[in-house]
């Protein structure tokens, strides 16, 4: 935490600022390796201005799947209370149907037998899909190395954004969607055209 | 509580304010059907199965010891390791049940069983015990006779083993930094 | 010389509800349900229906560009997808669709004898209005009528065609 002062807004009365990093001064922070790597990319990509538009449409609007799988899960459903609120960012229409769906967050351990299932409902999202995977066990089998659980999503279905976090909090998994937001508008294409795994 | 009228009992253990019959496997649904019609236990709230390979060695539960080899809580011991007393089998099938009723009572049904050993089920006595046979069999691998769906309930259905037995692997991947390196 | 309104003005005014404060050369305001008198035909008929006529176009050009957005929109994937995305959506576990299976053909029974006397209905309803005007020749030729139908529905009732099957 920085307590800084001398802003642009000091002459108006605001004497000082508590801020999560220095962003003045010797130990300024600039943008984090996220941002840079995604404004590099969008320089590379290059969209055209009906790109950028289409972009724009698909990330202020990204309905999410109700995959909730186990304590991930309830995180998830917080984000659409009204303290951490998602319906900011268009997404609080939930689908049950992955038919009518974009997203796939992955919420929650999956044991080798709802592998499948997962597998299933991915196949039946239609183009453009993107997908989180939510937390340790999404991600990496989390705490549970063993016979049952898949370690880690990424083997069955290309993920976009893994979020860490057992199980992460609301914020971190607001991050991790806007994040999201910000690579498609950025031109990034989903995972299935970057990856080879699982495609 | 007083439950001499059991068929098959071999022995009744009181132990924290519990009730344990011990009783012989073969008996097994002639005295569940005594305890729910003469005893009024009419509701089997669990029916689980322990496996007590490798009780008493050390790095085993029930290994009564501190990684020195001293027990400073058990009275007499001197602060020794203790073995705990060997138990009859190798697995043990507990039934717990209750009577519901104005004054509710709880016991427990115990049957213990080799490897290999079936026992009968005690679907007709009361049909919830159903599932919680089938996850019995599922993950540890004891049969019930006369059950009337005796598949697996977990796992997959083409899984081969018993996973909840001592002598069944972990599994899951290597993992860096784990102690090996 | 009466000037007649434009068809733009025509279209505002009916369009804005004001048509009564439409002004004719006489300088009267002129109420809605007054048969506008010095027209010709084409223009009484349009006077009343471009209203519609404009709303039409608009109904039908909403939708459609909508439909045409999304295909000149749409990604072309280029993927072969696999054969799971086709079959009904049944939580993961979905095997495909069930074979075929035989078709219960009171189905279409029941449709068919819903449509005769369904028309048989749909005729009645006006007759009902106007019965009054035609008196007995009118009675008489609707009971004539209704006993035709009446013979094909016992007909149908004693050849079993009501039961299910």
């Amino acid at each position: 935490m920085a307590v800084e002062s001398g802003g642009p807004l000091a002459a108006l009365g605001l004497q000082s600022e508590r801020l999560l990093w220095p962003t003045r001064g010797p130990h300024a922070k600039g943008p984090g390796v996220f941002e840079q790597e995604v404004a590099a990319l969008e320089q590379a990509v290059g969209l055209t201005t009906l790109g950028k538009a289409i972009a724009w449409a698909q990330s202020k609007s990204m309905w999410p799947d109700t995959f909730g799988l186990a304590c991930c899960a309830i995180e998830m459903m917080s984000i659409v209370t009204s303290r951490y609120d998602i319906a900011r960012f268009g997404m609080e229409a939930w689908r049950a149907s992955p038919r009518q769906a974009d997203l796939l967050i992955v919420s929650g351990r999956v044991a080798h037998k709802m592998a499948e299932p997962l597998r299933q409902i991915y196949d039946q999202m239609l183009e453009p899909k993107w997908v989180i995977a939510m937390g340790a066990c999404a991600s990496s089998g989390g705490m549970f190395n063993n016979y049952t659980i898949l370690q880690g999503v990424d083997k069955i279905v290309p993920v976009d954004i893994h979020v860490p976090g057992c199980p992460p909090r609301p914020e971190a998994l607001m991050e991790g969607i806007i994040r999201l937001h910000e690579k498609v508008q950025a031109g990034v294409p989903p995972a299935y055209e970057i990856r080879g795994v699982a495609s | 509580m007083d439950y001499e009228g059991v068929p098959g009992l071999v022995e009744t253990r009181e132990a924290f304010g519990e009730t344990t019959l011990v009783v012989d496997p073969a008996r097994i649904v002639e005295a569940c059907t005594h305890l729910r019609d003469a005893e009024g236990f009419n509701f089997c709230s669990d029916v689980s199965a322990v496996d007590y390979l490798g009780w008493g060695e050390r790095g085993v539960a029930g290994y009564i010891g501190t990684r020195g080899g001293r027990d400073l809580h058990a009275p007499g011991s001197q602060g020794h390791a203790r073995v705990p007393e060997p138990k009859p089998k190798r697995f043990a099938v507990n039934y717990h049940l209750l009577a519901v009723a104005d004054e509710p009572r709880r016991v427990r049904v115990q049957a213990w069983l080799d490897d290999g050993d079936e026992l009968a089920s005690v679907v007709s006595v009361w049909p919830t015990a159903d599932w919680h046979e089938r996850e019995i069999w599922d993950l540890m691998g004891i049969g019930f006779t006369g059950h009337p769906n005796l598949r697996r309930l977990l796992l997959d259905d083409d899984w081969e083993g018993h996973p909840l037995r001592k002598d069944y692997p972990v599994g899951g991947e290597p993992v860096r930094f784990s102690e090996a390196e | 010389m009466r000037r007649s309104p434009g068809l733009v003005t025509v279209f505002l005014a009916e369009k804005s509800g004001f048509a009564h404060i439409l002004v004719t050369a006489r300088g009267h305001g002129s109420f809605r349900a007054e048969k506008p008198r010095g027209r010709t035909r084409t223009e009484r008929v349009l006077h009343t229906w471009l209203p519609f006529l404009i709303y039409a176009i608009l109904a039908a050009a909403i939708p459609a560009s909508m439909m045409v957005m999304s295909f000149v929109f749409s990604t072309r994937s280029g993927r072969r997808h696999p054969p799971s995305r086709a079959i009904p959506f049944e939580s993961g576990v979905s095997e495909g669709a069930p074979p075929q299976q035989r078709f219960t053909v009171s189905f279409y029974l029941t449709a068919m004898l819903f449509i005769v006397f369904g028309v048989e209905i749909v005729f009645l309803y006006p007759l009902a209005i106007v019965l009054d005007r035609l008196a007995w020749f009118g009675l008489v030729e609707f009971l004539a009528f209704v006993a035709i139908l009446a013979v094909a529905y016992v007909y149908i009732w004693r050849k079993g065609a009501l039961e299910w099957r």
